[in-house]
């Protein structure tokens, strides 16, 4: 629970940013998560949800009824609206898709010079293994 | 309005359209929707208690049902598209 005391002290521009911005990036990757979940949904997939938006350790972070927290949720609806408004944008700056995309996943065909790489060739390119062999940094060995 | 309902509000807002979203990706029964959806308000109505404002609940029921008349929207014109 929050400590009154502390809920009532008047926080600095720079605490109200901080608190602000946090919660920008936790709802921005809670947008994230929910879109790039896979599988059936779980009540347990709400409960984790729930748990970062404004579980116990939020409330422990920045006390109710404060200016924290409400710079805080302020920050959370930035990030979270944030991400739709921007992937709206994207989309209807796409050739390829439209609001439709939204409803029941429609898009147009690919182009015959263009291809969506599978998870393993992404995963290829931004994280290589440890024991690639063609790693531009490793020295030489000559003879 | 002060900043902490304000911020409460938007907590409310985010918590009511993640509901929606996910409700909208149920594939098994519309009961399994609801159920859903009056668990997530349980949990809403207890944070609001928690946190000692009211807010949240009002931010969360005023995002499921945009988002509710927005979906129903949008699938009418999708059902018109179809069907012309």
């Amino acid at each position: 629970m929050a400590d009154p005391v502390q809920a009532e002290a008047v926080a600095t521009n720079l605490q109200l940013a901080g608190a602000g911005s946090f919660g920008a990036i936790i709802g921005w990757y809670v947008y994230y998560i929910n879109r790039y979940r896979r599988g059936d949904v779980q009540f347990s997939d709400i409960v984790t949800l729930v748990g970062a938006i404004g579980g116990s350790a939020v409330l422990a972070l920045f006390p109710a009824r404060g200016d924290l927290f409400g710079a805080y949720g302020v920050g959370l609806a930035v990030g979270f609206f944030g991400y739709f408004i921007i992937l709206s944008g994207l989309v209807a700056k796409s050739r390829k898709f439209n609001s439709d995309w939204f409803l029941d996943g429609r898009r147009k065909r690919l182009d015959l010079d263009e291809y969506i790489p599978s998870d393993e060739e992404v995963r290829a390119q931004t994280r290589p293994g440890m024991g690639i062999t063609d790693d531009p940094f490793k020295p030489k060995v000559e003879g | 309005m002060e900043l902490q309902m304000v911020g409460a509000a938007c907590i409310g807002l985010v918590w009511g359209s993640l509901l929606a979203a996910v409700a909208r990706q149920v594939r098994r029964p519309v009961w399994s929707a609801l159920w859903l959806s009056l668990a997530t308000l349980l949990v809403a109505a207890t944070l609001a208690l928690v946190a000692g404002s009211s807010w949240i609940l009002i931010g969360f029921a005023s995002a499921v049902a945009t988002a509710a008349w927005l979906q129903a929207g949008w699938y009418q014109e999708l059902r018109k598209k179809r069907s012309s």
